[in-house]
């Protein structure tokens, strides 16, 4: 299962070619996103919304209802307590030199011994396993 | 066994019976009496020629609305939109003010 990080949403918005061949190959039932990006990506939409001018207004509830409908052809896993058992001890480990968000997403991967993909592979790279990690956007499928 | 009635009263003065366990049963009647004896009645023969059956149906997988395939006409839909990157930089930004300090 392959759990997407905010940087392979943003490719996906932007029709990445690459992502494109990848999507090509995995079964969409295998993809989901993270809670943690979906709190994020509304957390943005939101605030764009709500902080707006009355010019802007217009445009920036249209992309908040967009973003919503587009996030809704998502499978989405939930941060659940087995997540924060993993990530107490991740934040044990990594005490003040990990992001916080990135802290949360690989605790998610590691309890549900997912496949992160993500573009910032090395702001993972100690804390999940090689073999945890990819990155659908500067790395093609093999032609196989 | 008791079976609950609902007496209504109906335009033309009637009293009409129906029986919520028993929605196919109903009577219509002159008087509240007479509508209570023909339900008793009505109920009595129904259940007289039925056999009472009970069966388990397993739970169905609630719907999520998620599609099976990849919904490809939401692949590139913000080509075009200036505020999806501006998004994403916002969340980069936000993710590099957090680190861990608890």
């Amino acid at each position: 299962m392959y759990r997407w990080d905010a940087n392979i949403l943003r490719a996906f918005g932007q029709g990445h070619a690459t992502l494109r061949l990848y999507l090509l190959r995995v079964p969409w039932a295998e993809i989901a996103l993270p809670s943690v990006v979906v709190a994020e990506v509304l957390r943005g939409r939101c605030e764009f919304a709500l902080k707006a001018t009355p010019a802007e207004a217009p445009l920036a509830h249209q992309r908040l209802l967009d973003t919503q409908q587009m996030l809704a052809q998502f499978r989405i896993v939930v941060f659940d307590v087995a997540c924060a058992t993993v990530m107490e001890r991740l934040r044990q480990q990594h005490r003040r030199r990990k992001r916080y968000a990135d802290l949360m997403i690989a605790a998610m991967v590691i309890a549900g011994q997912h496949m992160l993909v993500t573009r910032n592979r090395t702001d993972f790279v100690d804390v999940l396993p090689a073999t945890q990690l990819a990155n659908w956007i500067d790395d093609p499928p093999d032609a196989s | 066994m008791q079976y609950t009635l609902i007496l209504t009263e109906t335009a033309e003065g009637g009293i009409q019976v129906t029986i919520p366990a028993l929605p196919a049963c109903r009577v219509e009647a002159a008087t509240r009496d007479d509508a209570i004896r023909l339900a008793r009645e009505a109920i009595a023969q129904l259940v007289s020629r039925s056999e009472v059956v009970q069966v388990d149906i397993p739970e169905q997988p609630r719907a999520t609305g998620v599609p099976h395939e990849t919904p490809w006409a939401w692949f590139g839909t913000a080509r075009a939109d200036p505020t999806w990157d501006a998004l994403f930089d916002e969340i980069e930004q936000r993710r590099k003010a957090t680190r861990v300090a608890r």
